[in-house]
């Protein structure tokens, strides 16, 4: 294989990995994040409800 | 809205490799190595206009204090990292079989690396500083001197002597090529787009949270 083929290969596959590690990232913040806004919305009403 | 942004990026993205791989042609004295440059070129366009809004939404935050400029300029600056580092590693896997060199301290690529590192310190400045005003006043303000970079990155061929340029003034372009580059423009935008929407929604819900958090303390 030529060289110049390796490094075309290693920057695109580098591009898409970088891409999905990315978007990965955020889906798994943004899991976290929802969960704890339903939870905590969930303690807020229940607070109101006893109050 | 953001199912059909996923739906029309993975499209362009297939559409734009499929074009780089098997429509544009191979270059004739750099060969296969070549194709790097559609996305290169495209990750250092779309690293601008992110750096572009930063500035804009720095100026804003600064006139009206809402909250949500002042998110728009980091999620700006974050996607800005992101391009540039793509292109400060695909530019020196570029240059290695046709420089014989994988960097080279020429004005392109060092004005470039520059603006990377003030961005970078842009984005600890948000994370690392006292959450408030005081460091989203500073963020606003580093975020509008850092621009002052972007420009210097794009017309460095010009302003440093040409003997000391690597970098080719004017790349000229056979018609399919320049097809295949317009093609990863669009691709790249719609992208940024996606990234944009997931990212911004992202900080409107941690903005959310942090503001059941305070309901919440102080019952």
């Amino acid at each position: 294989m030529e060289p110049g083929l390796i490094y075309l290969t290693i920057a695109y596959s580098g591009f898409f990995v970088a891409l999905a590690g990315y978007l990965y990232r955020i889906v798994r913040r943004d899991a976290a994040l929802q969960a704890s806004v339903k939870a905590l919305e969930a303690r807020a009403a229940a607070n109101t409800d006893e109050g | 809205m953001t199912r059909l942004l996923y739906l029309i990026v993975t499209v362009t993205m297939l559409s734009a490799v499929g074009a780089v791989f098997l429509l544009a042609p191979t270059e004739k004295q750099m060969g296969d190595v070549q194709r790097i440059f559609y996305f290169h070129v495209a990750s250092a366009l779309a690293a601008g206009v992110a750096y572009l809004l930063v500035f804009v939404s720095s100026v804003w935050y600064l006139r009206t204090r809402d909250d949500r400029w002042d998110r728009f300029a980091g999620v700006s600056a974050e996607l800005g990292v992101l391009f540039s580092a793509f292109v400060l590693f695909s530019g020196p896997l570029w240059a290695r079989p046709i420089w014989g060199v994988f960097w080279r301290w020429e004005p392109r690529l060092t004005t470039m690396l520059i603006t990377f590192t003030i961005y970078v310190a842009y984005l600890m400045v948000r994370s690392y500083g006292a959450p408030g005003e005081r460091t989203q006043r500073f963020a606003a303000v580093v975020g509008i001197v850092a621009f002052v970079n972007v420009p210097l990155v794009h017309y460095s061929i010009n302003m440093w002597a040409a003997d000391q340029q690597l970098h080719p003034p004017k790349v000229e372009l056979a018609p399919v090529m320049q097809q295949t580059k317009f093609l990863c423009y669009f691709a790249f935008a719609c992208l940024f787009a996606l990234l944009m929407r997931l990212r911004l929604s992202q900080e409107h819900l941690a903005a959310r949270l942090q503001a059941l958090l305070r309901m919440t303390a102080h019952r």
